[in-house]
């Protein structure tokens, strides 16, 4: 007789302690679910496809173009990899997930302009660096994996945004005000996921070692203050 | 009265002799910037802007999921290599301008991608004939072009690979395999064409300066060598270089 294949409780909370096919209950898996939905639009970047095809070449610049299409690649392979994590926990796709196809709309809305697109990476992909950065050591495996790549990924998008956006301001290739009046949609949108995702913190931890603490209002705070920088070193 | 090819002519400069802002002989400036202009990857030049935003759409055309990553990641590369190329042509001091456009027909056969199976012939037989061309760059004497070429070349022997892994799946109906053996022709002679005509004085002149090491026609027998095998695992039959449309031989 061999082994059973869901590990003992003293591995239950431990990192990468779970595989699709050793999931040790179905309340296990809608944590799971549950944390993903949370994810969907700032780690795995749904909503984004379009916007991306309209305007990855709107830019004023070939390093624009460059920029943006790499980010654009991130985001294809972004939404693929939750699909094929979704896949294994039989949910056909993201629009699958709880609140998802909402949260993709509502990108899709934003995402208007190639500024928006930058912000994006600044401000979305921001907050999506520190969920993935919380996943490291999730003791679902497959999604420790995936997290440990992403959350370098996400800071590199991050960073991209960062560097687009202060192209943008010191070299004035859009208003100063555009750029404003756009970050504080993207701020607002975003909020309301980290509001979100405090709240599912606060009401269970996301229990079964899936996703350490952090503060994700806070996090989002932080990336204001950078946002404010570059907006401030422009005047 | 039979014509003798001329002989190949030696070697004037070895590999990376010049840098781009090095002085150089005006007639070797003008060759490198003729093999810049010939690569069709600069990106600030309006023609190549188009082409690039004409295949932002071939996104549509991908018919399962990582597929559809894997053409943007082809863009993304390719996005890349506009910047690399026009690059290099900044830093020789020129500002290209509207007409700095590649003549070569397959580097300008985007308008003829209407589907799938266009899209996977191309990058089988487009992007392989541009792996082979940059690797050729390897020893040039104008250091950025080797160093780029050989970069780049990485890459677009990844395109052919996925455009190979493509026309495979192509095949795998029998609609796909009659659409891809109908089609074939037209791209695989474009991609005969790419190398150039066997009888061109340029090209020894490319090899005399050290910026290429072979001529048009050897690299153009080689690509017939490699990629005979890759038509035979997919059941199609190589057609003879003369039995496909073709603007040179």
């Amino acid at each position: 007789m061999g082994s059973p294949v869901v590990p003992d409780d003293s591995l239950a909370d431990g990192a990468l302690a779970f595989e699709p096919f050793t999931l040790p209950d179905d309340g296990y898996r809608e944590h799971l679910l549950a944390l993903l939905a949370l994810q969907a639009a700032p780690v795995w970047s749904v909503g984004q496809q379009v916007a991306y095809q309209e305007h990855v070449m709107a830019g004023p610049t070939l390093e624009h173009w460059v920029r943006v299409s790499g980010a654009w690649a991130e985001v294809e392979r972004n939404i693929w990899e939750l699909n094929g994590l979704l896949d294994h926990l039989g949910v056909d796709s993201w629009e699958g997930l709880p609140g998802a196809a909402a949260d993709g709309a509502a990108v899709a809305a934003a995402a208007g302009s190639w500024i928006d697109l930058l912000l994006a990476e600044q401000v979305a992909d921001g907050l999506g660096a520190a969920m993935a950065r919380a996943c490291v050591d999730s003791s679902y495996a497959p999604l420790a994996r995936t997290a440990r790549l992403l959350a370098y990924g996400k800071a590199g998008s991050q960073a991209s945004g960062v560097v687009g956006l202060r192209e943008i301001l010191v070299e004035g290739q859009a208003p100063r005000s555009e750029v404003e009046d756009r970050a504080a949609v993207w701020l607002d949108l975003v909020g309301t996921w980290a509001a979100r995702y405090d709240d599912a913190q606060s009401a269970d931890g996301f229990g079964r070692g899936l996703a350490l603490r952090f503060d994700a209002t806070a996090e989002l705070a932080a990336i204001k203050t950078e946002l404010d920088g570059l907006l401030e070193a422009a005047r | 009265m039979s014509v003798t090819a001329p002989a190949r002519p030696e070697r004037k400069y070895p590999p990376l002799h010049f840098e781009a802002h090095d002085d150089m002989p005006e007639d070797y400036r003008k060759m490198v910037l003729r093999l810049l202009r010939e690569t069709n990857e600069i990106g600030s030049v309006p023609t190549c802007y188009q082409q690039m935003k004409a295949m932002t759409g071939n996104v549509r055309l991908a018919p399962d999921p990582v597929s559809r990553v894997r053409i943007v990641e082809f863009f993304a590369d390719e996005m890349r290599h506009q910047k690399i190329f026009d690059g290099v042509v900044r830093a020789m001091g020129v500002v290209p301008d509207d007409d700095f456009v590649s003549s070569i027909d397959g580097l300008n056969a985007t308008a003829a991608i209407h589907d799938w199976i266009d899209l996977a012939l191309l990058n089988t037989f487009i992007d392989r004939v541009g792996g082979f061309q940059l690797l050729d760059y390897a020893d040039s004497s104008f250091a950025p072009l080797s160093r780029t070429g050989v970069a780049v070349a990485k890459d677009e022997f990844g395109h052919c690979a996925m455009g190979y892994q493509h026309l495979r799946e192509i095949c795998e109906t029998e609609d796909g395999r009659r659409a891809a053996t109908e089609r074939m022709p037209k791209w695989y002679g474009l991609a005969l064409d790419m190398f150039g005509t066997s009888s061109g004085t340029r090209q020894w002149k490319y090899i005399e300066y050290g910026l290429k090491s072979k001529s048009n026609e050897e690299l153009r027998q080689e690509f017939i060598v490699h990629i005979g095998p890759y038509f035979e695992a997919i059941g199609l039959e190589q057609p003879a270089p003369d039995a496909v449309p073709r603007k040179y031989n």
